[in-house]
Protein backbone atom coordinates (compact mmCIF):
# COMPACT_ATOMS: atom_id res chain seq x y z
CA UNK A 1 0.00 0.00 0.00
CA UNK A 2 2.77 2.41 1.02
CA UNK A 3 4.69 1.33 -2.08
CA UNK A 4 1.70 2.03 -4.33
CA UNK A 5 1.11 5.47 -2.79
CA UNK A 6 4.82 6.29 -3.21
CA UNK A 7 4.72 5.11 -6.82
CA UNK A 8 1.59 7.13 -7.63
CA UNK A 9 3.05 10.20 -5.91
CA UNK A 10 6.17 9.96 -8.10
CA UNK A 11 3.94 9.39 -11.16
CA UNK A 12 1.83 12.50 -10.47
CA UNK A 13 4.95 14.62 -9.92
CA UNK A 14 6.47 13.23 -13.12
CA UNK A 15 3.33 14.01 -15.14
CA UNK A 16 3.11 17.57 -13.75
CA UNK A 17 6.78 18.23 -14.50
CA UNK A 18 6.42 16.66 -17.96
CA UNK A 19 3.82 19.28 -18.88
CA UNK A 20 6.04 22.07 -17.52
CA UNK A 21 9.02 20.70 -19.49
CA UNK A 22 6.83 20.50 -22.63
CA UNK A 23 6.00 24.21 -22.33
CA UNK A 24 9.65 25.07 -21.83
CA UNK A 25 10.87 22.97 -24.76
CA UNK A 26 12.30 26.01 -26.56
CA UNK A 27 15.06 26.35 -23.96
CA UNK A 28 16.27 22.81 -24.44
CA UNK A 29 15.93 22.69 -28.22
CA UNK A 30 17.33 26.06 -29.18
CA UNK A 31 20.08 26.16 -26.59
CA UNK A 32 18.79 29.58 -25.55
CA UNK A 33 20.42 31.29 -22.64
CA UNK A 34 18.28 30.54 -19.64
CA UNK A 35 17.36 33.64 -17.67
CA UNK A 36 16.22 31.90 -14.52
CA UNK A 37 17.27 28.64 -12.94
CA UNK A 38 13.68 27.38 -12.83
CA UNK A 39 13.66 25.57 -16.22
CA UNK A 40 17.02 23.97 -15.49
CA UNK A 41 16.10 22.75 -12.04
CA UNK A 42 12.70 21.55 -13.33
CA UNK A 43 14.47 19.63 -16.08
CA UNK A 44 16.89 17.95 -13.66
CA UNK A 45 14.12 16.99 -11.24
CA UNK A 46 12.12 15.65 -14.22
CA UNK A 47 15.06 13.49 -15.32
CA UNK A 48 15.56 12.09 -11.81
CA UNK A 49 11.82 11.39 -11.43
CA UNK A 50 11.87 9.64 -14.82
CA UNK A 51 14.70 7.46 -13.56
CA UNK A 52 12.70 6.61 -10.44
CA UNK A 53 9.70 5.71 -12.63
CA UNK A 54 11.89 3.33 -14.65
CA UNK A 55 13.34 1.87 -11.46
CA UNK A 56 9.93 1.17 -9.92
CA UNK A 57 8.75 -0.49 -13.10
CA UNK A 58 11.91 -2.58 -13.32
CA UNK A 59 11.25 -3.77 -9.78
CA UNK A 60 7.65 -4.70 -10.66
CA UNK A 61 8.74 -6.60 -13.77
CA UNK A 62 11.45 -8.46 -11.86
CA UNK A 63 9.01 -9.45 -9.15
CA UNK A 64 6.59 -10.69 -11.83
CA UNK A 65 9.13 -13.04 -13.33
CA UNK A 66 11.11 -14.24 -10.36
CA UNK A 67 10.26 -15.82 -7.05
CA UNK A 68 13.67 -14.85 -5.78
CA UNK A 69 13.27 -11.47 -4.12
CA UNK A 70 16.97 -11.40 -3.25
CA UNK A 71 17.98 -10.88 -6.90
CA UNK A 72 15.40 -8.11 -7.29
CA UNK A 73 16.54 -6.46 -4.06
CA UNK A 74 20.19 -6.53 -5.14
CA UNK A 75 19.34 -4.97 -8.51
CA UNK A 76 17.21 -2.31 -6.85
CA UNK A 77 20.06 -1.52 -4.45
CA UNK A 78 22.51 -1.08 -7.36
CA UNK A 79 20.02 1.15 -9.22
CA UNK A 80 19.41 3.22 -6.07
CA UNK A 81 23.14 3.83 -5.68
CA UNK A 82 23.33 4.97 -9.34
CA UNK A 83 20.31 7.27 -8.96
CA UNK A 84 21.62 8.85 -5.75
CA UNK A 85 24.94 9.38 -7.51
CA UNK A 86 23.06 11.18 -10.29
CA UNK A 87 21.07 13.30 -7.81
CA UNK A 88 24.28 14.37 -6.03
CA UNK A 89 25.94 15.13 -9.38
CA UNK A 90 22.91 17.23 -10.46
CA UNK A 91 23.03 19.25 -7.23
CA UNK A 92 26.76 19.91 -7.71
CA UNK A 93 26.19 20.83 -11.38
CA UNK A 94 23.38 23.29 -10.57
CA UNK A 95 25.37 24.71 -7.64
CA UNK A 96 28.27 25.44 -10.02
CA UNK A 97 25.90 27.31 -12.35
CA UNK A 98 24.70 29.52 -9.50
CA UNK B 1 6.34 -39.39 13.64
CA UNK B 2 6.12 -36.17 11.75
CA UNK B 3 8.46 -35.40 8.92
CA UNK B 4 9.61 -31.82 8.78
CA UNK B 5 10.04 -30.64 5.17
CA UNK B 6 12.49 -27.85 4.64
CA UNK B 7 10.71 -25.46 2.33
CA UNK B 8 12.97 -22.61 1.58
CA UNK B 9 13.26 -20.27 -1.41
CA UNK B 10 15.61 -22.63 -3.26
CA UNK B 11 13.14 -25.50 -3.09
CA UNK B 12 10.38 -23.20 -4.27
CA UNK B 13 12.47 -22.07 -7.25
CA UNK B 14 13.32 -25.64 -8.22
CA UNK B 15 9.68 -26.65 -7.90
CA UNK B 16 8.62 -23.85 -10.23
CA UNK B 17 11.43 -24.66 -12.67
CA UNK B 18 10.55 -28.37 -12.79
CA UNK B 19 6.86 -27.80 -13.33
CA UNK B 20 5.81 -26.99 -16.89
CA UNK B 21 3.64 -24.09 -15.76
CA UNK B 22 4.17 -20.82 -17.62
CA UNK B 23 5.69 -17.97 -15.65
CA UNK B 24 3.59 -15.06 -14.44
CA UNK B 25 1.84 -13.04 -16.03
CA UNK B 26 0.80 -16.03 -18.19
CA UNK B 27 0.99 -14.27 -21.55
CA UNK B 28 1.23 -17.64 -23.29
CA UNK B 29 -2.14 -18.95 -22.12
CA UNK B 30 -4.35 -15.87 -21.93
CA UNK B 31 -6.46 -14.74 -24.84
CA UNK B 32 -5.19 -11.36 -26.02
CA UNK B 33 -7.36 -8.45 -24.93
CA UNK B 34 -7.00 -4.70 -25.50
CA UNK B 35 -6.61 -4.06 -21.75
CA UNK B 36 -3.80 -6.62 -21.64
CA UNK B 37 -2.03 -5.00 -24.61
CA UNK B 38 -2.26 -1.56 -22.97
CA UNK B 39 -0.97 -2.95 -19.67
CA UNK B 40 2.08 -4.49 -21.38
CA UNK B 41 2.66 -1.25 -23.31
CA UNK B 42 2.51 0.68 -20.01
CA UNK B 43 5.21 -1.56 -18.56
CA UNK B 44 7.35 -1.21 -21.68
CA UNK B 45 6.90 2.57 -21.81
CA UNK B 46 7.85 2.94 -18.13
CA UNK B 47 11.05 0.97 -18.71
CA UNK B 48 11.59 3.12 -21.81
CA UNK B 49 11.22 6.31 -19.76
CA UNK B 50 14.01 5.10 -17.46
CA UNK B 51 16.29 4.41 -20.42
CA UNK B 52 15.50 7.79 -22.04
CA UNK B 53 16.43 9.59 -18.82
CA UNK B 54 19.75 7.72 -18.68
CA UNK B 55 20.34 8.77 -22.31
CA UNK B 56 19.52 12.43 -21.54
CA UNK B 57 21.81 12.32 -18.54
CA UNK B 58 24.68 10.85 -20.55
CA UNK B 59 24.13 13.43 -23.31
CA UNK B 60 24.36 16.24 -20.71
CA UNK B 61 27.57 14.73 -19.38
CA UNK B 62 29.35 14.02 -22.64
CA UNK B 63 27.97 16.31 -25.38
CA UNK B 64 30.03 19.47 -26.00
CA UNK B 65 28.28 22.72 -25.07
CA UNK B 66 27.99 24.02 -28.64
CA UNK B 67 25.96 21.02 -29.86
CA UNK B 68 22.27 21.41 -29.05
CA UNK B 69 19.74 18.61 -29.17
CA UNK B 70 18.03 20.39 -32.06
CA UNK B 71 21.14 20.16 -34.26
CA UNK B 72 21.40 16.44 -33.59
CA UNK B 73 17.70 15.82 -34.29
CA UNK B 74 17.73 17.82 -37.53
CA UNK B 75 20.87 16.24 -38.95
CA UNK B 76 20.86 12.58 -37.98
CA UNK B 77 18.19 10.02 -38.85
CA UNK B 78 19.06 7.86 -35.84
CA UNK B 79 18.57 10.91 -33.56
CA UNK B 80 15.18 11.51 -35.21
CA UNK B 81 14.13 7.90 -34.56
CA UNK B 82 15.32 8.02 -30.94
CA UNK B 83 13.56 11.37 -30.47
CA UNK B 84 10.29 10.01 -31.90
CA UNK B 85 10.41 6.86 -29.74
CA UNK B 86 11.25 8.91 -26.66
CA UNK B 87 8.33 11.29 -27.17
CA UNK B 88 6.02 8.32 -27.84
CA UNK B 89 7.19 6.49 -24.71
CA UNK B 90 6.89 9.49 -22.40
CA UNK B 91 3.47 10.48 -23.77
CA UNK B 92 2.10 6.95 -23.53
CA UNK B 93 3.40 6.65 -19.98
CA UNK B 94 1.77 9.97 -19.00
CA UNK B 95 -1.68 9.09 -20.40
CA UNK B 96 -1.64 5.47 -19.24
CA UNK B 97 -0.69 6.64 -15.73
CA UNK B 98 -3.60 9.10 -15.73
CA UNK B 99 -5.79 6.08 -16.58
CA UNK B 100 -4.30 4.11 -13.66
CA UNK B 101 -4.91 7.02 -11.29
CA UNK B 102 -8.58 7.04 -12.39
CA UNK B 103 -8.73 3.29 -11.65
CA UNK B 104 -7.11 3.87 -8.22
CA UNK B 105 -10.02 6.16 -7.42
CA UNK B 106 -12.32 3.18 -8.11
CA UNK B 107 -13.78 4.74 -11.26
CA UNK B 108 -14.17 3.18 -14.71
CA UNK B 109 -13.37 -0.35 -13.63
CA UNK B 110 -16.00 -2.15 -15.74
CA UNK B 111 -14.66 -3.86 -18.85
CA UNK B 112 -16.16 -1.56 -21.48
CA UNK B 113 -15.03 1.64 -19.75
CA UNK B 114 -11.59 0.14 -19.07
CA UNK B 115 -11.24 -0.70 -22.76
CA UNK B 116 -12.30 2.79 -23.86
CA UNK B 117 -10.02 4.45 -21.32
CA UNK B 118 -7.18 2.46 -22.91
CA UNK B 119 -8.23 3.51 -26.42
CA UNK B 120 -8.51 7.17 -25.43
CA UNK B 121 -5.06 7.13 -23.81
CA UNK B 122 -3.64 5.64 -27.03
CA UNK B 123 -5.36 8.31 -29.18
CA UNK B 124 -4.15 11.11 -26.87
CA UNK B 125 -0.64 9.66 -27.10
CA UNK B 126 -0.70 9.71 -30.91
CA UNK B 127 -2.00 13.33 -31.05
CA UNK B 128 0.54 14.63 -28.50
CA UNK B 129 3.41 12.68 -30.06
CA UNK B 130 2.74 14.09 -33.53
CA UNK B 131 2.40 17.60 -32.06
CA UNK B 132 5.60 17.54 -30.01
CA UNK B 133 7.60 15.68 -32.65
CA UNK B 134 6.63 18.23 -35.32
CA UNK B 135 7.42 21.12 -32.96
CA UNK B 136 10.89 19.74 -32.24
CA UNK B 137 11.59 18.97 -35.89
CA UNK B 138 10.21 22.02 -37.69
CA UNK B 139 10.46 24.82 -35.12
Amino acid sequence: MVYLIKKRFIDILFIALSFIVMFETRYYFNNESIDSLFPLITFYIWVVLGLLVGLHELRDVLLDYTDDKRIAKKLILISRIIIWGMIVYSIIYIKDLI
Amino acid sequence: MSIKIKYNNKNKRNKNKNSIRPVSPHIQIYKWEWTMVYSILHRASALGVGKIMILIYLSILFLPNDISLLILIKNYTIAKIIYFLSVLCINYYIFATIKYIVWDLAEGLDLTTAKWLGHSSAIATIIFTIGIYSYGLFN
